[in-house]
Parts: C-alpha cells; structure tokens; sequence
C-alpha cells in the first residue's frame, strides 16, 4: 500500500461520487489504472451503489398532500402594507414600549384637548377653599351683627321708615373690596342713605337686580348714587362675594348674580355695567315694606298690584309695560313714590319721565337685555319664597298681599307664553353662559342661569350641565341640593359615574370638615338656618326684630 | 413559478402565495416521504412525520431568510422530527408493524412499495431479492450511517449538505457514509454476481 494508496482511501468517496474536481479526478483515475487494490475497492463500493439504486422512491400520500395545502391557506402569511411596516416595531421590544408611549401619549393628550379628562381637584386646593369660604362665613357672621345693630338704630331714629337702604349696603358691599370692612361700610353707607334722604330714595342697585330699579327716585338726585354703585360693581368684581354675604346678612332681600368671584380667589372680568330700568321687585318692596312702619315722609317703595290702576296710571312701553298692560291684577307694577307730603297711601302711578326715558332707550345692547332679563327671572323666583312668607304677616298688619310673579306667570299661560317665546331663543345663550359661568367657577351666576334653564327649558338640561349645577352647589355650601343632584344624575346618567363618583367624594371631603366645626362649636340658630338653606334665600326668624 | 427555485418560492408564499407552497410541496413531498419512511421504518409515522415537517414550514415561512438552501432547511427539520420520534419509539419499546421482523423471514413490505415495475421477469425476480436484501441491510445499518447513505444515495445531497443536515462534520459524514457502505459490501456479498448481473 502506497503513499497513493493513502490518498486515494481519503478522497474514495468523493470519487466516487464524483465530488472531485476535474484534475483530482484524472489524478485518481490514472492510479485506479495502476493500482489493483484500489481498483477492487472502488468497483466493491460500485456494486454496492448499483444494489441501492433498486432502493426506489415511495409514493407519499395524497391525503397528507391536501392536508397541507388547506393548512397553508389557513395559516399563510396575509399580504398588506401595515403588517410588514410595524413587523419591526412589533417584534423589538425597545421599539414596542416607544410605540406605546407615543399611543398612551397621544389618547391622553387627545382627552385633556377634548376636555374629556377632568383632573381631579387637589385636596389641598379644597382645603384652601374650604378654609376662605369659613374666614368669609365668620366674617359675613360680623357684618349681619352690625348691619342689624345699625339698621335698627337707624330705623328707629327714622321711625322705622328705611326701604330702599336696603339694597344700598349691598353696593357697598361691593367696594368692600377697597380694604374696607364690609360691616363699616355698611353702617357709613346705611346711615348716609336714611340721614340723607334727598339722595337716598330707595333704590335697588341695578347689580344686584339686573338694572331693575323699582323706587321712586326721580331723575338725576337719585342717579348719582346708581352710578356710584355702578362703578364700584365693577371695579371691583373680587368684592361680590362679600355682597353675596353681606346681602345674605340682611335676610336674603337681595341678592348678587352677576358678579364673577371664582372660589380661588381669582378675579374674573367683571360684567357690563347694566342699564338700569323700572322692573318689578314685589319680594323686595314687600320686605321693605313690611319694614316700614310709617310712609309719610319717606322716600320708600309702593305697591300697587292689588290696586285697580287709577286714571292717571299708564302702563310703560316696552316688554314690562305689555306685560303690565296684560296683567295688571297679577303682576305688580313698581312706580315711583308719589311726593311725601301729599302721598296717598298706595297709587298706581305712572312712569317718571326717567324711568320712560330708559325703556325706550334704543341704545341698550342686546346681551344687556337679555342678561338683564334672565337674572330678573331668576331674582322673582327667588322673592317668591320671601313673598310668600311674608304675605301672612304683612296681611296681618293690613299690608296689600301682592301675587308673587311666578304665580301670576302660571295662572296666565297666555301671558306667560310671549315670555317664554322670547327666553326660547335666549336658551342657547343661556346654555353657553351657565357653561362659561362653571368654568370660570362663578357659582352663584352659575346657579341663577341653571335655575332659569331649569324652569323653563328642562328638557334642555344635560347630564354635563347638572353636574355643573351640582358642583356650584358643593361650592356654595348647597350640600344637600348637591347630594341629592348627584343622586339623581347617577340613576339617569350612568355614563358619567366616574365623575360623578368623584364629584361625590369631594363633596364628602367637604362635608366632614363641616360636620367636625359644627360639632364642638355649635352655630347660632340664626346662622344655622342660614348655612342649612342658602340656596332658598330664606328669611331668618329674627329679622324683623333685628330691623 | 414551476421553474423557480425553492427559496424564491417560499419567499413567495412568505408573502401570502399558497400556490407557492403548493409547487415546493409537489416538489419535495416523495423524497421527503422516503427519507422519513426509511428512517423511521414505519408508514404511518411517516405520514404523520411529513405531515409535521410541512406543518413547521408553514409556521415558520415568517420568519424564513433566504440564507441557506431551501433543501438544507427541510431536511434538517424532517429529520429532528425523526429523531425525535426514533427516541420516543425506543423508550416506548415499539416494532413497526410494517417493517419486516426479521431478514430471513422473507417479508417485502418496503419492498413491495419500491418494487422496480421495469425489465424482464429474471431481472424482476433478481431486482426483487437484490432489493430485498439491500432494503434489510440499510435497515440493520446503524442509525446514524443509515441516514447519511440515505441522503447522499437515495435523495443525491452532496456531503457538504448533509453535514448541514446531520449538524457535524464533512468528514465525519463521509467516514459514516464509508462504514454503512462497508456493511452494506459485506450484507450483498452473496449476491455480488445478481448484483453484477443487475448491472
């Protein structure tokens, strides 16, 4: 066996089958030629591939066959564009998480934009707003102590005779916010107005009653101090809250709607300065009227509602006048007082040349009107309570009973109906205003427009809206009006249980707090009553004695 | 799409053809069928067996690059799944019902499926026992000899892939591959002369 022999042992099977290149495989072949062994070993492994060859090839079943080929068409790969362009994303890991950051990212950006997220209030931001709303509670307790003590020295020096001061401190109020204690400033303005009676004719300041002045001031003696009170309003807009208090010192007669104080603190663009104009205040002439012990000599209010209209009386022009023409046994009419000294005890009158001057003044806008006339509504449903309150008392002492302006509405449909004609093509801008009076958190003007919707367009109340209006209650106090809003918005909206749910627990936070000053220091029953039923606007027990 | 090789047409069933995967299947179905028949010596297995080689490329057709051959690709996963089956069968102690028993006992299954159609009535009686014999001589041949004579003299891969296939070494191939046809000289040396004759 040769060094040949080796090498040929080594590349046998690839010569074999014939895996050698062309030169190698001359190279073998001329040693085969010369190499017996080597020969009989290459033909010994040829016989054997001869013997495999009968090793033929099976037939492989069909059946497996079509299996298969329903297999691949189930499970063959789908063609498209999208798949083979997120395969990358979809199979790294790194990329997978970076994708779905830029998905939450999106979906959540795309919520807060779309105000479908609301951030839930910080707890220390309610705590803080719990704790200014009982520093303006404690102090709001002040000025009701000294506005009685002054409205009681001042009524008796004057006999008793103070209607119109009423609204007065309520401007004053206002300009509490110039660093002026709301009770001195009620007491400086109150005393001002009974001692100076020239100037002090009771009026309603036009903020507190949407421009409505039912006195009897008679041109520019008694236009002055409106726009004194005017101009304070708003420059001061921070300082309607303090009006808010301060008008609920004295006993809810009036009442504060179009000032925008946000519970933060934060001063919102005041309003437009509201024409004033002749409007019927029945609540507020019966309290004040009721306060009055002498008319002679005084510059008060009048009511004529339950007189037949004399001679002399013409109704105005202008929406209050066709509703005073329409129904003038039903609806009071406010006129101006008649001269002190030969004053019959109650006249219809007719309308001081001012008073027409201003209906038939062109140049009001029409957002004031119809601001004006919302917030007017919503102040005579408010004087309805206190009307019907009072109507025993004062029948008692022999006082006209006025109907109150709600009822007059009711009982006549046909009157009631221009009204509402004319409010249904407000309701939009009533539905915008109570949004934006919620978002800025103006609650009280959010609350007045609700109860306006409410009233007259409840089928116009959303979901959305009412958990507005339960909010604005959680604000003012109004827990129980919230409580039972919320009750009632997550049986009919189940949709919004999620805010719902988390309006409820602010709600409870702010309600353990209460509970827990109540407990030890139990308030006076005054003060009680007041923070039991602010929303109602109801008239303390001892109010007339504090007058 | 007939003249395409078998990795363009994977490619295109990867990319949602079927009638791709139908032509590597026509293609490639017998010597698969008979490479698996051979190594696991039993017909029903071996249809299970091709069944699950096919499956596999199916689900992996995904994730197939076109990186090595086609052919290298289907074998080694026809043949873990041998393997796999050839383990199992051992532990079960199981004898296939249609491999023969014994050599001498004269049964032909596989012989029967393989039997060459072709020639005379001599030629067909000597193919017959030629191939009889051969058939029990490769069935005798140590497992991992058996699979390399079967690929490189049955399904005519060259060494170079069945090392691929097998997952060791070229010349560890040929050295099986040259004591399986050192058995297999010895197991027909009796018939050398019907084997010449066959010639």
């Amino acid at each position: 066996m040769t060094s040949d022999c080796k090498s040929f042992d080594e590349k046998l099977l690839d010569y074999l089958y014939e895996e050698l290149e062309s030169r190698e495989h001359e190279t073998l072949k001329a040693h085969l030629e010369g190499c017996e062994r080597c020969k009989m070993e290459m033909e010994s492994f040829g016989r054997v591939r001869s013997a495999a060859k009968s090793l033929t090839m099976a037939e492989a079943p069909q059946a497996a066959s079509a299996k298969l080929l329903y297999q691949a068409a189930q499970l063959a790969p789908r063609r498209g564009v999208v798949i083979p362009l997120f395969k990358r994303v979809v199979h790294h890991p790194a990329y997978a998480m970076a994708a779905s950051f830029v998905v939450v990212g999106g979906i959540a950006g795309w919520m807060l934009l779309n105000h479908k997220m609301d951030m839930p209030q910080s707890p220390i931001a309610v705590e803080a707003a719990q704790r200014q709303l009982d520093e303006e509670a404690a102090g709001t307790e002040a000025a009701k102590g000294t506005v009685a003590k002054a409205g009681a020295g001042q009524l008796a020096a004057a006999e008793g005779e103070v209607n119109l001061p009423v609204a007065v401190p309520v401007a004053a109020a206002a300009s509490a916010a110039s660093k002026t204690t709301v009770a001195t400033r009620m007491e400086t303005t109150l005393g001002t107005t009974v001692d100076g009676k020239s100037a002090g004719r009771g009026r309603m300041d036009s903020s507190g009653f949407g421009g409505k002045d039912n006195t009897k001031e008679d041109g520019a003696a008694a236009r002055a101090p409106r726009e004194v009170a005017t101009k304070e309003k708003a420059a001061s807009a921070p300082a309607d809250k303090m009006q808010w208090h301060a008008s609920k010192a004295l006993d809810d007669a009036v009442d504060v709607t179009n000032a925008g104080v946000p519970s933060g603190g934060v001063p919102v663009e005041a309003p437009p300065p509201v024409v004033a104009k002749p409007a019927v205040m029945p609540a507020t002439e019966n309290k004040i009227g009721d306060l009055a012990k002498n008319e002679r000599g005084v510059a008060g209010l009048r009511y004529n509602d339950q007189r037949a209209p004399g001679p002399s009386s013409q109704p105005p022009s202008g929406p209050i006048g066709q509703i005073a023409s329409s129904g003038k046994k039903e609806r009071p009419v406010a006129t101006p007082p008649p001269p002190a000294k030969s004053d019959p005890p109650v006249m219809p009158r007719a309308l001081s040349a001012y008073e027409q001057r201003e209906l038939d003044e062109p140049a009001v806008a029409e957002g004031q009107q119809v601001m004006q006339r919302n917030m007017e509504e919503a102040r005579r449903r408010d004087f309805d309570a206190l009307a019907q309150q009072k109507r025993k008392g004062i029948g008692s002492k022999g006082m006209p009973q006025p109907a109150a302006p709600s009822q007059a509405l009711a009982t006549n449909p046909a009157q009631k109906q221009p009204a509402r004609d004319e409010q249904a093509a407000d309701v939009e801008v009533l539905l915008k205003r109570h949004g934006e009076q919620t978002n800025r958190q103006d609650c009280r003007s959010a609350d007045a427009t609700y109860r306006q919707i409410k009233e007259h367009f409840p089928e116009r109340m959303t979901p959305q809206g009412r958990l507005d209006h339960a909010k604005c209650q959680r604000v003012l106090g109004n827990y129980s009006e919230a409580r039972n809003e919320l009750n009632s918005l997550l049986q009919e909206a189940p949709s919004l249980r999620g805010r719902i749910d988390r309006e409820t627990k602010l709600l409870e936070m702010e309600e353990q707090p209460q509970r827990a000053a109540e407990a030890p220091f139990p308030a006076p029953p005054r003060a009680k009553k007041a923070a039991a039923k602010p929303s109602q606007n109801a008239k303390p027990a001892d109010a007339d004695t504090a007058f | 799409m007939r003249d395409d090789t078998d990795e363009a047409l994977m490619l295109r069933y990867r990319h949602g053809e079927v009638r791709a995967f139908e032509v590597l299947l026509t293609r490639h179905r017998r010597p698969i069928y008979n490479f698996i028949l051979r190594f696991v010596l039993d017909r029903a297995q071996a249809e299970d067996l091709l069944q699950e080689t096919f499956l596999r490329v199916i689900k992996g057709s995904e994730s197939y690059e076109r990186q090595a051959k086609f052919t290298t690709w289907l074998y080694t996963i026809a043949r873990n799944l041998c393997v796999d089956a050839s383990r199992r069968a051992k532990h079960r102690r199981a004898d296939s019902l249609d491999a023969p028993l014994d050599a001498e006992d004269g049964s032909a299954t596989l012989l029967d499926r393989v039997a060459d159609q072709k020639g005379t009535v001599d030629r067909q009686v000597i193919g017959k026992q030629l191939g009889e014999r051969i058939q029990c001589a490769v069935d005798k041949l140590v497992e991992e000899q058996r699979e390399v004579f079967v690929l490189r003299e049955v399904m005519d891969l060259p060494f170079k892939e069945i090392a691929v296939i097998v997952g060791c070494p070229e010349n560890t191939v040929k050295s099986r591959m040259r004591y399986a046809l050192e058995k297999l000289r010895e197991a027909l040396e009796e018939y050398r002369d019907l084997a010449q004759a066959a010639q």
